[in-house]
C-alpha cells in the first residue's frame, strides 16, 4: 500500500491495518501530517496543526502496539478537533482574537474520550468565530476553504473539521452543532456530519455558544465511523447537569440493515416549492426513493411553524445564551486585554477590539432581547414558540420514524457571497436550526454529486434519542450512494 | 418627630458550611488561604466549564427554610444574574429570581418580652463572589490606583433570606440577626460569623410618616457586627427623620456605613435600577426537591431554639430570661439537658452553667463538647453542691482543677486537700475560736460598733472559710462568729 | 423596532453600553442598520399565539443531577495566573474602579 493511501482510508480500518501489522502509528500520523503541510498553504482548515504532539504519541502508541496491549476502539486514529473544543496544554481560540493565545488548562469530556480510545489529535481547527458563521469566513484566523472547489466556503461554523475530513487530513473530527454547525459544512464538503440529540454528548470543555443549542458531534466519511466514534464521545459525565443519565445503545448494531421493511419514512409537505436549489431537490427525491425501494413507508409531514418561525426564534435564543456566556470575557483572567486606565475601559476596549463584527453583532441583539423591558415580546416568546416547535415535532414524529429534508437551501456558496447581509446569510441554517430548537438528532449526509462536481446532502432527523434510527436508514442510503469521498489535492477543481 | 415610624426590610447572605463550593469541588475553607489558590475551571468561570450543584447546599437551604415555616418550593430554577465586575468571574451569577427555593416563611423575634412575628418573603440558593482587595489606605475602593482580585471565595454556597419590611425599630432588626444567627447555628447550616462575612447583612430603611406615607427606602450596606447593624439603622433614621423635617426629600440610594465616623455614606443614587438581564441558565436543568426528601428533612429538623426555650420553661420551671440564656447556643442547651438527665437539680445547673461553664466557653472559643469534663462527673460535682457536701467556693476550686488536670470528682478533691465531709457543730466552732482569738483587734473594734456596714464580720468569715477549705456553711460560720462576739 | 433612526442609535449605544462593547463610528452605522433589519425578522414572532404556552415546560426533561459535598483540590491554578493579562503577589490585577461602576459586595 501507498502512504498516500492511508489517507483515504476509514479509521476502523486504520485500527484493522494497525492490528493487522500492515502499518504503524507513525506511518499513518507522518502521512497525515505530511499532507497536512502541503494542503494547508490552501486550505487554512486547521488554527492549530499538533504536529509535535501528534508524533511522539504516535511513537507512544506504536510502543504500546509492540508490546501487545489491548487497543481502544479508536487506536491510533488521527482526529481534527474544532477549536472550540479544549485540549489541555494547547491553545483553544474559538477562531477568536479573544483567545488567541489561551492555553486551556484541561480537557475537555470528549476530548478525554477520544484519548482513551487511543485517537490522536492531529490539529484544532479553523471556525466561524465563536461558532457564530455559516461560511467559516468570520474566523480572525482567516477563512478556511472548501477542498471541492477552492473558491467556495467550506460552510461553518465547523468548515475547518468538515474540510479537514473531505480533505483527507484525517478521517474523523469533531465539530459543534448549534443551528446547523456541524451539518451544513458536512453537506457542503460531502462528509457525514451528526448532530446528536441534546444531552448525548457531554458539553464539559466546549466553549459554549448556546448552551441550550449546543451539541458536539462526529464528522466521517462513512457511517461506521460515525457510529464508532458517536460511542467513544456519548459517554456519560456527570461534570454536565444536562447530560442525560440515561443508557446508550451499541450504535453499530443499527447498520447492520438492507431492508427497512416497518420502517416509516417522512419528508416535507411541499418540498418541492420551496426556495431551495433543483439539484438538491432531486437528491430528495432520490434518497426518499431509495427507502421507499427497501421497504420504507413514506409519509408526508408538515412542519409550517418550523419552516416559518425557526429562523426568528433561534436568532432570538441563540444570541441571548450568547451574550451571557460572552460576557465572562472581560479583559481580566484570561485572553484579549488592553492596558486601561479604569475597569470600565478595560472591559469596552477589550471586548471591543477583542471580538470580531458577527460576535459583537449577535452579542448586542441578544442583550437587548434580554433587556428587562424587552424580555417578554422577544425572549420569553421566542421560548413559548420553541415549545410549539417541540410539538409539532412530537406530531411529525407519531407518523416517521426519521424524516428527509434538505440539509442546506443551496449548494456551496461562493466566497464572500454571504458575507454582506447578515438576514440573507442566516437563511443557510433554515433547515438545520429547528431541529436544535427541538433538541433532535440529525445526520447531514451526501446523496450525489451535482453537476458542477460539488456535493449534494440531505438531513436525517430523528426522534429525542433515535440516533439509531438515523443510523438505519442512512445505511440503506449509503449501501446505495457509496461512502463519502475524499477531495485530495488531484481531484479538486 | 416621633409621628416618623421605622420601616426596615433586611436581605441576608449566609454562607453554607459545605465542604466544596455550589457548582464545583473546590474547598470552602479558603480563610487564610492563598489568593486563588482553592480554584478551578469552574468556579474561575474558564470558558467550557459547567456548573454541578451541590447536594448539601440544597438540604442546608430547605433546612433552613422548613425552620423558618416557608413553603418550599419542589421545582425551581436558577436564573443567571449578570453585571460587570471583577469578582464576578462569569460576569454573571448563579442566583435564583422567579422560581426560589422556599417562600413565605416567618421568623419571630423577642421585642422586650413581647414576640414579634417577621415575615420571611424568600430563600434562594446562590454563589458567592471573589473577593477585591483595593489598594489605597485602609483597602478603600475609593482613591485606589488598581485591585486585586481573589477568587478563592467565588462559588461558595450562599443562601439568601430576604424579610418583608416588618421590623420596627434598629433594636429589633438587631434582635431578628441575633435569631436568625442562632438558628443557622442551631442547623448546623452556617458559622453565621459576621465579622469574617459569612452572615452579611443589607438593610432596606425608610420612614412611615403620620399619614401612613412610605417615604423612599434607602439601602444601607456594611454593617459587620450586630452592633454596628443596630448603630447604623440608627443614624439612618435620625438621617432621614432630619432630612424630612427641613422640608427636602428622601433620594432613594445605597449608602455605606462607616463604623470609625459612625456615619453612613451616600455612594451613589439609584436613579435607574440595573438591568440584571436574568433568564433561567440553560446550563442547569430544573431543580426538584421532592415531597419525600422535604418530610424527610423536616422530620430531622432539631428542636428548634424558641422550642427548647419553652421546654425549659414549662418542664425546668426556669425563667424566660433564664432560658433564653441556656438556650442561646444549642450545645450549651443540650448540655443542660444531659445534666438534668443525669440527675443535676435543675437550679443549680442551670447557675453552674449561666456563670462558670459559659465563663470557660467563652474564654477558651469552645463548644460544650469539647468541655474535657465528662457530664457525668459534671452532674456528680453538682449533685455534692446542692446536697451541702461542697460549699460554692469549694466547688469552684474543684471545677477549676477538674478541668486543668482531666480529673474526677473524688481526684480533684483529694488534690485539693480537701475532705468530702462537710465542717460543722463543734469542729467548726473550735476554728471559729481560734481564729477570733488570732484577731483580737478586729473583734475589739466590732465590739466597740465601729463595724456599722458589717465588713470586718466579713473579713473574720473570710479567714474562717479559707481555714475550713471552704467546707462549712457561710451562713453558720457568721451566726457562729456573732454569738462568740 | 419602530422608532426613528436617532432612537435605534441611542438603543444601541444603550445596549453596547450594557454589554461593555466599544463601537466605533463605522460599526455604529454597520451595525445599526443590519440590527433593525434583524429585529424586524424577530418581531414575526409576535404573529403567534402562544399565551397557553408554558414557556419552560418540565415534559420529558431529566432532572437537576446533585453532587456530592466532597473536595477535590485542583492544583493547576498557577497556569491559570500565569496567562493572566496581569497579575501581582498571586492576585489578578485590575486598574483603577470608578465608584458606581457597580455596589460592592
Amino acid at each position: 500500500m501507498k502512504n498516500s493511501e492511508f489517507l483515504k482510508l476509514s479509521a476502523l480500518e486504520l485500527v484493522e491495518g494497525y492490528k493487522k501489522g500492515d502499518f504503524t502509528v507513525s506511518d499513518v500520523i507522518e502521512t497525515a501530517l505530511e499532507h497536512i503541510e502541503v494542503n494547508e498553504r490552501n486550505l487554512n482548515a486547521l488554527i492549530t496543526p499538533l504536529y509535535e504532539e501528534a508524533r511522539s504519541r504516535s511513537w507512544m502508541l506504536d510502543a504500546a502496539l509492540a508490546r501487545g496491549e489491548e487497543l481502544g476502539s479508536l487506536f491510533g486514529v488521527p482526529v481534527v478537533v474544532k477549536d472550540n473544543i479544549t485540549v489541555d496544554g494547547v491553545r483553544t481560540t474559538c477562531g477568536s482574537r479573544m483567545l488567541e493565545n489561551w492555553i486551556s488548562p484541561y480537557s475537555a469530556h470528549v476530548v478525554e474520550c477520544l484519548e482513551r480510545a487511543g485517537a490522536v489529535i492531529i490539529g484544532k481547527a479553523n471556525m466561524d468565530e465563536f461558532a457564530m458563521g455559516s461560511s467559516t469566513e468570520f474566523s480572525a484566523f482567516g477563512p478556511a476553504l472548501n477542498p471541492w472547489d477552492l473558491s467556495r466556503v467550506p460552510g461553518g461554523s465547523s468548515g475547518g473539521s468538515a474540510a479537514s475530513v473531505a480533505a483527507g487530513y484525517a478521517p474523523i473530527a469533531l465539530g459543534s452543532d448549534t443551528g446547523g454547525s456541524i451539518r451544513q459544512p458536512a453537506a457542503f464538503c460531502g462528509v457525514y456530519g451528526l448532530k446528536p440529540t441534546y444531552g448525548l454528548v457531554s458539553r464539559f470543555g466546549l466553549i459554549a455558544f448556546a448552551s441550550s443549542l449546543d451539541q458536539i458531534g462526529p464528522f466521517a466519511r462513512s457511517l461506521k465511523d460515525v457510529a464508532a466514534i458517536l460511542q467513544v464521545i456519548s459517554e456519560p459525565d456527570a461534570r454536565d447537569a444536562t447530560c442525560t443519565r440515561k443508557e446508550r445503545p451499541n450504535y453499530a448494531e443499527f447498520l447492520n440493515v438492507t431492508s427497512l421493511e416497518g420502517f416509516k419514512v417522512g419528508y416535507l409537505a411541499g418540498y418541492e416549492s420551496l426556495e431551495i436549489d433543483d439539484e438538491i431537490k432531486r437528491a430528495i427525491s432520490q434518497t426518499i426513493e431509495i427507502c421507499k425501494e427497501a421497504g420504507a413507508e413514506i409519509v408526508e409531514v408538515d412542519l409550517p411553524i418550523s419552516t416559518r418561525y425557526g429562523l426568528p426564534c433561534y436568532y432570538t435564543i441563540a444570541p441571548a445564551e450568547a451574550s451571557s456566556n460572552l460576557a465572562r470575557f472581560d479583559g481580566v483572567q484570561y485572553g484579549f486585554s488592553v492596558v486601561a486606565d479604569d475597569l470600565k475601559e478595560l472591559y469596552l476596549k477589550s471586548r471591543g477590539s477583542g471580538f470580531g463584527p458577527e460576535v459583537k453583532r449577535r452579542i448586542l441583539i441578544g442583550t437587548f432581547v434580554l433587556g428587562s423591558s424587552r424580555y417578554d415580546a422577544y425572549y420569553l416568546q421566542a421560548q413559548k414558540v420553541r415549545q410549539l416547535i417541540i410539538r409539532e415535532f412530537n406530531a411529525a414524529f407519531s407518523k416517521a420514524d426519521v424524516l428527509i429534508t434538505p440539509a442546506t437551501p443551496t449548494l456551496p456558496f461562493k466566497r464572500g457571497e454571504k458575507l454582506t447581509d447578515p438576514v440573507k446569510a442566516y437563511m443557510a441554517d433554515l433547515f438545520t436550526i429547528p431541529v436544535n430548537l427541538a433538541g433532535l438528532p440529525a445526520l447531514s449526509m451526501r446523496a450525489s454529486m451535482s453537476q458542477s462536481g460539488l456535493p449534494v446532502g440531505v438531513q436525517l432527523i430523528g426522534k429525542k434519542f433515535g440516533e439509531g434510527d438515523i443510523l438505519k436508514a442512512a445505511s440503506v442510503i449509503e449501501q446505495v450512494v457509496g461512502p463519502a469521498a475524499t477531495a485530495l489535492g488531484g481531484d479538486r477543481k | 418627630m416621633s409621628e416618623f415610624i421605622p420601616v426596615i426590610g433586611l436581605e441576608i447572605h449566609v454562607q453554607l458550611s459545605t465542604k466544596s463550593k455550589m457548582f464545583c469541588s473546590c474547598s470552602t475553607d479558603y480563610i487564610g488561604a492563598r489568593p486563588n489558590s482553592h480554584v478551578c475551571p469552574i468556579c474561575l468561570g474558564l470558558p467550557g466549564s459547567l456548573p454541578v450543584i451541590n447536594e448539601r447546599a440544597i438540604m442546608y437551604a430547605v433546612r433552613m427554610a422548613l425552620a423558618m415555616r416557608c413553603k418550599v418550593n419542589t421545582h425551581t430554577v436558577f436564573h443567571r444574574k449578570h453585571y460587570f465586575y471583577p469578582d464576578l468571574p462569569k460576569a454573571y451569577q448563579i442566583s435564583q429570581y422567579d422560581l426560589p427555593l422556599a417562600v413565605d416563611g416567618h421568623l419571630e423575634v423577642n421585642d422586650d418580652g413581647k414576640a414579634h412575628k417577621i415575615r420571611i418573603q424568600r430563600l434562594h440558593l446562590e454563589e458567592d463572589a471573589g473577593k477585591l482587595v483595593h489598594a489605597a489606605i485602609g483597602g478603600r475602593l475609593m482613591g485606589a490606583d488598581y485591585s486585586l482580585v481573589d477568587y478563592n471565595r467565588s462559588g461558595v454556597p450562599l443562601m439568601e433570606i430576604v424579610t418583608q419590611p416588618d421590623i420596627t425599630s434598629p433594636k429589633q432588626a438587631r434582635e431578628f440577626v441575633s435569631r436568625l444567627r442562632q438558628l443557622v447555628r442551631y442547623l448546623g447550616v452556617s458559622d453565621g460569623d459576621m465579622e469574617s462575612g459569612s452572615l452579611r447583612v443589607d438593610a432596606n430603611i425608610s420612614i412611615m410618616e403620620p399619614g401612613g406615607k412610605w417615604g423612599e427606602k434607602v439601602e444601607v450596606k456594611n454593617m459587620n457586627s450586630l452592633k454596628a447593624l443596630e448603630r447604623a439603622l440608627e443614624y439612618e433614621y435620625e438621617r432621614q427623620k432630619e432630612v424630612k423635617s427641613k422640608g427636602e426629600t428622601i433620594v432613594r440610594e445605597t449608602r455605606h456605613w462607616d463604623d470609625d465616623s459612625g456615619k453612613t455614606i451616600s455612594s451613589r443614587s439609584k436613579e435607574e435600577a440595573e438591568d440584571y438581564r436574568y433568564f433561567p441558565d440553560p446550563d442547569l436543568p430544573p431543580l426538584v426537591v421532592d415531597e419525600r426528601t422535604i418530610v424527610q428533612l423536616c422530620k430531622e429538623l432539631p428542636e428548634l431554639p424558641w422550642e427548647v426555650r419553652d421546654r425549659f420553661i414549662s418542664d425546668y420551671g426556669l425563667s424566660l430570661e433564664e432560658a433564653e440564656v441556656l438556650t442561646e447556643r444549642r450545645d450549651v442547651a443540650l448540655l443542660m439537658d444531659d445534666l438534668v438527665k443525669r440527675g443535676s437539680p435543675v437550679k443549680v445547673a442551670s447557675n453552674w452553667i449561666r456563670t462558670e461553664i459559659m465563663r470557660v466557653l467563652n474564654e477558651r472559643a469552645i463548644s460544650a463538647e469539647e468541655l474535657t469534663i465528662p457530664p457525668d462527673e459534671m452532674a456528680l460535682l453538682l449533685s455534692r453542691v446542692d446536697r451541702g457536701e461542697l460549699s460554692t467556693t469549694a466547688a469552684k476550686e474543684v471545677f477549676a482543677m477538674m478541668l486543668e488536670k482531666s480529673l474526677n470528682v473524688d481526684d480533684a478533691i483529694k488534690a485539693l486537700g480537701l475532705s468530702t465531709g462537710k465542717l460543722t457543730g463543734s469542729d467548726l466552732e473550735a476554728i471559729v475560736v481560734k481564729v477570733l482569738a488570732e484577731n483580737a483587734e478586729v473583734v475589739e473594734e466590732i465590739r466597740a460598733g465601729k463595724d456599722k456596714k458589717g465588713k470586718k464580720v466579713k473579713f473574720l468569715q473570710g479567714i474562717v472559710m479559707r481555714e475550713t477549705k471552704g467546707q462549712a456553711d457561710p451562713k453558720e460560720v457568721q451566726s457562729l462568729i456573732m454569738s462568740k462576739i | 423596532m419602530s422608532g426613528t433612526s436617532d432612537g435605534l442609535v441611542e438603543e444601541i449605544r444603550r445596549v453596547a453600553k450594557l454589554a461593555m462593547l466599544e463601537l466605533n463610528e463605522d460599526e455604529m452605522k454597520h451595525i445599526g442598520t443590519q440590527f433593525k433589519n434583524i429585529l424586524d425578522q424577530l418581531q414575526k414572532l409576535s404573529e403567534l399565539d402562544t399565551k397557553d404556552i408554558n414557556p419552560f415546560s418540565l415534559e420529558d426533561m431529566e432532572p437537576m443531577p446533585w453532587r456530592k459535598d466532597e473536595v477535590v483540590a485542583w492544583n493547576r491554578y498557577s497556569e491559570v495566573l500565569s496567562q493572566a493579562p496581569v497579575s501581582e503577589e498571586g492576585y489578578f490585577k485590575v486598574p483603577r474602579i470608578v465608584e458606581g461602576d457597580h455596589d460592592e459586595k
